[in-house]
């Protein structure tokens, strides 16, 4: 029958796994998930000094966490990894560390003496670090710290490789996230500068307001900070104008001529033409067959 | 903190939460529904007694239950099922309480709690079930689904129990919530269109943007052999001032599209690139020579006599 106390310290891990987990549930934001990493990691695992690093976009580890006397702070810099010391181990293995004593433990491929603190008041003994990993790709490192010798073994070690991997699984996601965000508003509003004068602007796909105001912000940007002076909005690949969009087509076009940017218009196609037709003629923009024409006329112009 | 009431469980609690660990980590590891289905049961037969058990997912759309996984006793059932969840108090009741329901024998105790019960049998229908839990699947406060572990014992399941069913489904929710959102994002990214500007009859302006995955440069390819076949344009300019990331993809997605251009009898010109993309072209082995560069749109047009 199991005794009482492993069934505390069963409940205690169980909690913190499902508490991460409600909390990377709910947020989208990097620090929280870092912060209840630690903050619920240290419930159950006795940490002094720790740090939570990443590979960044070009392939260089940055701590985005560090604990130091048991206060966790975000961090954003750069790690240099000495060869032979036991992070630089676990990066090349990928696989976990642990000592119980750092100052009398002997490895044959690392140095301990690096892995040393310069702080000997605070000196750590007990030390274990692994790697971030997902699947086969290796996204980070996570190392901690206990002045007691002993503190870590392989309930420790199981419970961090576990919360890493929920931690590696949800920052992953974070990011695809974010990139394909980058990426929607990229595509949704693309823009092609010609020279500093002109710019090229296609409007394709179906044309709705949400389409129009993402259109609006950017091309605005862009037109006020660069001092654009002919804006050829492209109507080539438009499949198809929601009317409901009409106001919001109309303030753009006014906003432009406010800016000083000459507007023309270009590839309106028949299918279109009929809803376009009252905006377009409203306007006195100059409507040209396809962009090579709007070009033959700047070159007049400029 | 308290300890769990204890008295039943069937082996050291170190080995079982060792082999909970050993299930989340498996399971988030990223691979397809059924596989993922597949291990949850295969593994939790390390941390509880069950003779069978089944994953069930609601669905919004349809306002339904629907059974994506089932197992009794070995024999996998992974054809999915939609049912109507109001049909069954128990799931009703889990719904509306977002929290767990345990019997120690649900032949004898489903009557008592819940009045009338239509349940859906499943798997071999002369045996009765008796210990039974069934907890919710829960993202946030969004209720997406059922995890079921159910005996042909009685009373096997106690609090302790519980808790190890509860943080599996923590798990499982995660696993399914990140390849929904992904898939979702994903979708309506390649849905949106491939903007391509025809600049005259001859010539076709296609800026590259973001972030060339494969998924993305296979429709691109797509779209301008379309292009291309419709308006029957001679060159194609290929803008890639607009790239975000300059990776192994990227590269082989543009040598590609060129190789593709030049196949179906136009011309392709490169512009705007940065010297960390002409620096992986050349070292994937792509010759230059039949490709003309622009450093710009503007260069770009006066080498075809265009401005």
């Amino acid at each position: 029958m199991p005794t009482t106390e492993a069934l505390v310290r069963a409940r205690a891990e169980l909690e913190c796994i499902q508490e991460f987990g409600r909390i990377i549930h709910s947020t989208r934001d990097r620090f929280v998930v870092y912060e209840s990493f630690y903050q619920l990691l240290e419930q159950v695992v006795p940490i002094d000094h720790g740090t939570i690093s990443f590979f960044d976009a070009q392939q260089n580890l940055r701590h985005v966490y560090v604990i130091a006397h048991r206060r966790g702070n975000f961090a954003d810099e750069p790690v240099t990894i000495k060869p032979h010391t036991p992070s630089a181990w676990i990066l090349r293995q990928r696989k976990p560390l642990l000592f119980e004593n750092i100052y009398t433990d002997s490895h044959s491929e690392i140095n301990l003496e690096h892995a040393l603190g310069a702080d000997l008041h605070h000196a750590s003994c007990s030390w274990l670090g692994l790697p971030i990993m997902l699947g086969s790709q290796l996204l980070g490192l996570v190392t901690i710290q206990h002045h007691e010798t002993a503190a870590y073994g392989d309930r420790e070690l199981q419970l961090l490789q576990t919360l890493s991997l929920m931690l590696a699984t949800t920052i992953n996601q974070i990011q695809r996230v974010e990139e394909l965000e980058v990426l929607r508003l990229a595509l949704s509003a693309p823009t092609i500068p010609v020279d500093q004068h002109l710019w090229i602007v296609p409007v394709i796909g179906r044309v709705d307001q949400q389409r129009l105001a993402i259109l609006q912000t950017i091309l605005l940007g862009h037109v006020e900070r660069q001092r654009i002076r002919y804006v050829v909005l492209d109507l080539t690949g438009m499949r198809s104008f929601d009317p409901q969009a009409t106001g919001l087509f109309n303030k753009l076009i006014g906003a432009l001529r406010l800016l000083g940017a000459t507007c023309i218009v270009s590839g309106v196609q028949a299918e279109n033409s009929a809803v376009l037709s009252p905006i377009l003629s409203q306007h006195n923009v100059l409507i040209v067959r396809d962009v090579q024409q709007s070009l033959r006329y700047l070159k007049r112009q400029i | 903190m308290t300890a769990y009431e204890s008295s039943r469980h069937h082996q050291p609690v170190e080995q079982t939460i060792l082999a909970i660990h050993e299930l989340i980590r498996a399971i988030l590891l990223p691979r397809d529904l059924a596989d993922v289905c597949r291990t949850i049961f295969e593994q939790l037969h390390h941390v509880l007694r069950f003779d069978a058990g089944f994953i069930e997912q609601y669905q919004p759309k349809t306002d339904t239950m629907q059974t994506i996984y089932s197992i009794d006793e070995g024999i996998e059932n992974v054809v999915p099922y939609a049912w109507d969840y109001r049909r069954s108090k128990v799931v009703t009741w889990i719904i509306a309480n977002q929290q767990l329901v345990r019997f120690d024998d649900l032949h004898e105790d489903l009557p008592k709690r819940f009045t009338v019960e239509n349940t859906r049998s499943f798997g071999q229908e002369e045996k009765r079930s008796r210990a039974w839990m069934s907890v919710p699947l829960l993202i946030g406060t969004d209720f997406v689904g059922v995890l079921n572990i159910q005996s042909y014992q009685p009373a096997l399941y106690g609090e302790f129990e519980e808790a190890l069913l509860s943080t599996v489904a923590s798990s499982v929710a995660l696993a399914l919530d990140n390849a929904q959102v992904l898939a979702e994002l994903e979708l309506e990214v390649s849905e949106l269109d491939i903007p391509r500007i025809p600049l005259s009859d001859d010539v076709l302006i296609v800026p590259l943007i973001g972030v060339l995955d494969r998924l993305r440069w296979e429709n691109l390819t797509h779209t301008i052999l379309e292009t291309l076949r419709e308006r029957g344009c001679e060159h194609v300019l290929l803008d890639g001032s607009g790239l975000l990331t300059f990776d192994p993809d990227a590269i082989q997605a543009i040598s590609t599209i060129v190789k593709a251009i030049e196949l179906i009898g136009a011309k392709s010109m490169l512009i705007g690139l940065r010297p960390s993309l002409i620096e992986g072209l050349i070292r994937a082995g792509i010759h230059l020579t039949n490709i003309r560069t622009a450093r710009d749109l503007p260069m770009g047009l006066a080498m075809l006599g265009i401005r």
